[in-house]
């Protein structure tokens, strides 16, 4: 996989523009509570844990070329100490309460040296499959041992004031997880600069080499290991700080799946691109699953369709953008017009299928069926009430299909290509007008 | 002692319907290098499609058709799908099938709905074969486990015995060496994921009629599978077979026995490590961790399995 | 596909504020698994919950308006609840149902508590629809919490005292049950009840939660224990697994159940499902002519069945639209008030009147204990078997009485 991010120098010009960008960014968050509702400000804690979760796990993936499949049990084992800890304040310790993510990033560090010690022996798949053997375990341990961990009821506490603040409010939980969010992806951005971050990235392209050179790899992947343990270790912790309360749940498979699928969309070669990942499923799974219950289906093929089409995930994508204007073309608008337009009919042909099969596959359908005599009663789809049956919605549907293949028939193979030409694989050709 | 055979029985079987499963995944990771997680989803789709068409072409065209149906959908996935992320790389093939495992899931939901479906062993079917002391040994229990023996030999006498088997053989071996003696190496490869698919799609149809067919199929297996795949060695089918034959022994032994581990522990004298609420736990309760830990072992020091030859 | 998430989120903002601004006056927000591992469960509620609002508009609503719920997806996970009833208190909510597993209720139940801690003049009204752990309505009561469904001490006295009255139960009795809250009440009432119905707990299994591949271990324990009946609260694959064992193994004992009747069960249980028992708020041969009725009406409306948890919900939303009923208008949607007159509410239900318990907000209910056999009048699951009812127990014998660990804290 092409890291491009490090490639690439970018030119001052592109620095200034990226900082100024980030800067209106984090000015926006700042001042979110004032204009967003109670629902939005929920999902955006939301998206600040899983974002922090997805830059710990990225450390491993981005920069060690270690990916991880059972990342939850540091995510969960975070949250259940910062919760004991949350508890012990409740009961008269005099722990700081704004420091209680460290609580839980320390927990999760020191664990993550142990597991780290025993997953870097091996790489690739068998990483890969020690992790899940690690999270496996641990998750029937927790699970068995309910004296500590709580169980399914699980461990609660609440958030204690300390000084000047109160933490009573949403709009506290919302400024005290962006502000910890934000430290740790600078600190990280440091840590990816620095001397070890380089060495780190050695290790990913050449292990062998970097050896040679007198470096113990072996201890070095072990630290990756633990500080992204550490940093998934604190995201668990803000986890427990907003929901004060945690239970066995969070250490099944299903939170290290989420972490993967964030990182994948997002892009793991750019710096933020599981920020990018993480928002967009976090909010995707808040908001559309008001309005449909197939939205699992739809990350699904999402998923699948970044995985074959965009495999370096969205910010890939911006990535290339980038990289073309660059190289002195101009950005392809027609290509991109068309592009945009074919993929959102695909989108809305797909949607409008997938709505009715389930929506007339229910068995409500089928008692609607009899008791109201019409053999197909109409499904509602975005807010249109579509006849299964008539061949004005069948028509329809083909018509969009027809015309979103013809946009995409010859900007697939050309979108494929262009990836395996950065990718250094085919080697360039001038083409005319591309 | 008739519970010991029982136990010994029931373990085998259920070794041998977690091997009908691990087989494919375990010849086409051999082979390809790619862990396919959908493997243990093609298994759920050969259930489902020996459910819906089992009502109408009867309960021994049902499996006839899951085999068929499932295989051409690897098939296709293969091609289609898998083809076009090789060129990017190992990861991104083990993130494509892991999408398609996440997919499957939600479309069978989609088809069938979130609930167990009526897939029933047909009651002409609904026999003791044999009895060990109190107990009857059901038929189709045996016929599970006849369908998987079945499925080792002959995919071992194919690969052994046959011309192609020998191709195939070369080909996990050295690839580039059998392309450029001039086989179609990439034909092998789809052939190859094709026929493991199938497997999986048949074993799906005969388990879930004795097991509950339901989305959560593959999720269950699925996890189990890769441990067996594991242990046993990727890309040995009789690895595969003795880590699943162990893991279902040990796993239904374990289920059976009574003692905590404060019982051990006071055992072997070491009372002091008794901490409260760990000495309580049963070993029939960690049963489900045992394989898990056997996984860990082989991974850190036995990498290749016991029989597999990739390090 | 830049280009294309943008157009999501895009599409995300749109519709949050369409949400946003439909919210109508007698909309009520319901909390359910209808995506995940229980999306099971999940429809049951949503099937009971539909055809309950659509009875109480069909009687002309409450205060001359119509009510319509709102459908909040949970997961089946805790996260999944706090997010939804974040969502549907920032929408204005003030009274919610939920319906689901016990984790999630409990996770939901303790944040509106420390929501009406927070906000003592705006608090929020839970209704538990289907939530069977006992701290519920224990340890952790308050009173803007209401439970709707039994718990593990009713049902299995319910199981018990039909069976012995019907001279089923035999003498000994093995419990075999999940490892975690419910199955250890589950165990912990078997227990306890054995001396007063004068039998013998001969062995008793906790087992790992769906996990379990193969249960012929235990069903040669069960077989050595002698046990004539096998009590367990087991639900989904546990229960379905341990059954097919028992009945290939060729073992006599009967199954004393709690969720046999939920939907697929029967059907994937096939044969082995026969001579069970099962405690249950609804079986329709035991409510003749209006059970029948009840029946017809609610297939025509779902065209699902009502099969134990789509009851509760049923149950749950006839009792609030007439404790909204006795209200006054302007207090149509006041918490504090409807919650008081949730208190002293009563609701038809087919086998007998149902009711709330002032002291710790726990549903006295009727339960029949059935049989499953192919003699049944109705079939479930589109097989050719039903449950044939053994004994209606009325809500005063199915009563556990509170033992005093609720201390609620009454507004003023």
């Amino acid at each position: 996989m092409q890291y491009l991010s490090e490639n690439h120098q970018s030119t001052d010009r592109e620095k200034i523009f990226i900082l100024l960008l980030l800067v209106f960014l984090v000015v926006g968050l700042f001042a979110l509570p004032y204009f967003a509702d109670m629902a939005f400000i929920n999902a955006m804690v939301l998206v600040c844990i899983a974002a922090l979760y997805a830059m710990g796990y990225n450390l491993l993936w981005g920069q060690a070329g270690l990916i991880s499949f059972g990342h939850a049990t540091y995510f969960a084992f975070g949250a259940s100490c910062t919760i004991m800890m949350m508890a012990g304040i409740e009961g008269g310790s005099s722990f700081p309460t704004p420091f209680l993510p460290l609580v839980g990033g320390a927990a999760s560090f020191l664990i993550g040296i142990v597991a780290g010690w025993f997953a870097t022996i091996r790489t690739g798949v068998y990483f890969a499959m020690i992790t899940v053997a690690i999270t496996e375990l641990a998750r029937a341990i927790v699970q068995r041992w309910d004296t500590v961990f709580g169980g399914e009821a699980g461990i609660t506490s609440i958030r204690t004031a300390w000084g000047p603040f109160g933490f009573q409010k949403l709009i506290d939980v919302y400024y005290f997880t962006l502000v910890w969010t934000i430290i740790c992806i600078i600190l990280l951005w440091f840590l990816q600069k620095s001397p070890v971050g380089m060495v780190i990235r050695g290790i990913r392209e050449q292990e062998e080499r970097v050896r040679f050179l007198g470096y113990d790899a072996h201890a070095l992947k072990t630290l990756v290991f633990a500080i992204s343990a550490g940093v998934s270790g604190m995201a668990g912790g803000l986890l427990a700080f907003t929901n004060e309360s945690t239970n066995v749940t969070l250490y099944e498979g299903a939170y290290s799946t989420t972490v993967l699928i964030n990182t994948v969309i997002g892009g793991a070669g750019v710096f933020l691109g599981p920020v990018v990942g993480a928002t967009l499923t976090t909010l995707f799974g808040y908001y559309i699953a008001n309005l449909t219950f197939h939205w699992l289906l739809y990350m699904g093929l999402l998923f699948i369709v970044i995985v074959v089409c965009a495999p370096r995930g969205i910010t890939g994508l911006g990535v290339d953008a980038v990289m073309h204007i660059r190289s002195g073309a101009r950005l392809p608008w027609r290509l991109i017009c068309k592009q945009i337009l074919g993929w959102l009919l695909l989108s809305i042909g797909s949607v409008m299928i997938i709505e009715m099969v389930g929506a007339v596959l229910q068995p409500s359908y089928g008692a609607l069926a009899r008791s109201s005599g019409v053999a197909w009663p109409p499904v509602n789809v975005f807010g249109i009430n579509w006849s299964p049956s008539s061949p004005l919605t069948l028509s329809g549907i083909a018509l969009i299909f027809v015309v979103a293949l013809v946009l995409l028939r010859d900007t697939a193979s050309s979108a494929h290509r262009n990836v395996l030409k950065l990718a250094g694989a085919i080697v360039q050709k001038p083409e005319a007008g591309s | 002692m008739d519970q010991f055979l029982i136990a010994l029985l029931n373990g085998l079987v259920y070794g041998l319907l977690v091997f009908m499963v691990s087989a494919g995944l375990t010849l086409v990771f051999g082979m390809m290098g790619v862990l396919n997680f959908a493997h243990a989803s093609f298994y759920m789709l050969g259930a489902y499609a020996a459910f819906f068409s089992g009502r109408y072409v009867g309960f021994w065209g049902g499996l006839v058709v899951a085999t068929v149906t499932v295989g051409l959908f690897g098939l296709f996935s293969e091609r289609l799908l898998m083809r076009k992320v090789r060129s990017f790389g190992h990861t991104q093939e083990l993130l494509l099938t892991y999408g398609l495992f996440f997919m499957l899931e939600e479309v069978v939901k989609l088809l069938f709905g979130p609930t167990p479906v009526a897939y029933n062993v047909p009651d002409e079917l609904r026999f003791t074969v044999f009895m060990i002391g109190n107990s009857q040994f059901p038929f189709f229990r045996l016929l599970m486990g006849i369908t998987a023996l079945v499925m080792f030999f002959g995919t071992y006498a194919a690969l052994r015995f046959t011309r192609i088997g020998l191709i195939v053989r070369a080909a996990v071996e050295r690839p580039q060496m059998v392309s450029a003696l001039g086989h179609n190496v990439s034909l092998v490869f789809s052939g190859l994921f094709t026929v493991g698919s199938a497997l999986a799609g048949l074993a799906g149809a005969v388990a879930g009629m004795y097991y509950p067919t339901s989305p959560a199929m593959a999720q269950e297996l699925g996890s189990i599978v890769f441990v067996v795949v594991v242990i046993g060695g990727l890309g040995s089918l009789n690895g595969a077979l003795a880590a699943s034959l162990l893991i279902g022994v040990m796993t239904s032994f374990a289920v059976g026995v009574d003692s905590t581990f404060g019982d051990l522990l006071r055992a072997l004298g070491l009372d002091v490590f008794a901490l409260p609420g760990f000495e309580a736990v049963q070993f029939s309760a960690i049963a489900g961790v045992l394989p898990y830990a056997l996984m860990l072992f082989v991974l850190l020091w036995l990498p290749a399995g016991f029989a597999g030859n990739r390090a | 596909m830049k280009k294309k998430s943008i157009i999501h989120v895009a599409g995300i903002f749109v519709s949050t504020m369409l949400i946003g601004s439909a919210i109508a006056q007698t909309q009520i927000d319901v909390i359910l698994p209808i995506t995940g591992p229980t999306a099971g469960t999940g429809e049951l509620f949503k099937n009971g919950v539909d055809f309950a609002f659509g009875e109480a508009n069909d009687a002309g609503g409450v205060h001359g308006q119509k009510i319509a719920p709102r459908f909040l997806d949970d997961g089946g996970t805790t996260q999944g609840g706090t997010d939804r009833l974040r969502q549907a208190i920032s929408g204005g909510a003030k009274i919610i149902l939920q319906g689901g597993g016990s984790a999630v209720a409990a996770a939901i139940s303790a944040d509106v508590k420390r929501w009406n801690e927070r906000n003592p003049d705006n608090p929020v009204l839970l209704i538990m629809m289907g939530a069977e752990a006992a701290q519920l309505t224990k340890k952790d009561c308050h009173f803007y919490a209401f439970r709707t469904s039994t718990n593990a001490d009713m049902r299995v006295k319910a199981l018990v005292k039909a069976l012995s009255e019907n001279n089923r139960l035999g003498s000994k009795v093995f419990a075999i049950n999940q490892d975690y809250s419910w199955g250890r009440e589950m165990d912990a009432a078997v227990k306890e009840n054995a001396a007063p119905y004068k039998y013998q707990v001969v062995g008793s299994v906790l087992h790992d939660v769906n996990k379990i591949q193969d249960f012929s271990p235990y069903v040669e324990r069960i077989r050595e224990s002698g046990a004539e009946t096998v009590i367990t609260g087991n639900w989904a694959r546990d229960l379905l697994l341990l059954m097919q064992s028992v009945a290939s193994a060729n073992l006599k004992a009967k199954f004393a159940t709690v969720f046999l009747d939920e939907k697929g069960n029967i059907a994937s249980a096939g044969r082995a499902a026969i001579g069970s028992y099962v405690a249950t708020p609804f079986v329709a041969e035991a409510g003749g002519a209006e059970g029948e009725a009840y029946l017809k009406k609610f297939n025509e409306k779902t065209g699902a069945n009502p099969v134990s948890a789509g009851n509760n919900a049923v149950i749950a939303i006839r009792l609030l639209s007439r404790a909204i009923a006795a209200v006054p208008d302007k207090d149509m949607l006041n918490p504090t008030a409807v919650a008081l007159a949730l208190e002293k509410t009563t609701a038809p239900w087919v086998h007998g009147e149902v009711s709330i318990r002032a002291e710790d907000h726990q549903l006295r209910l009727p339960l029949v204990v059935g049989e499953v056999s192919t003699e049944a009048k109705f079939k479930l699951d589109g097989t050719d078997m039903g449950l044939k009812p053994v004994k209606t127990l009325t809500a005063a014998e199915t009563e556990v009485l509170p033992d005093g660990s609720c201390q609620m804290q009454r507004p003023k």
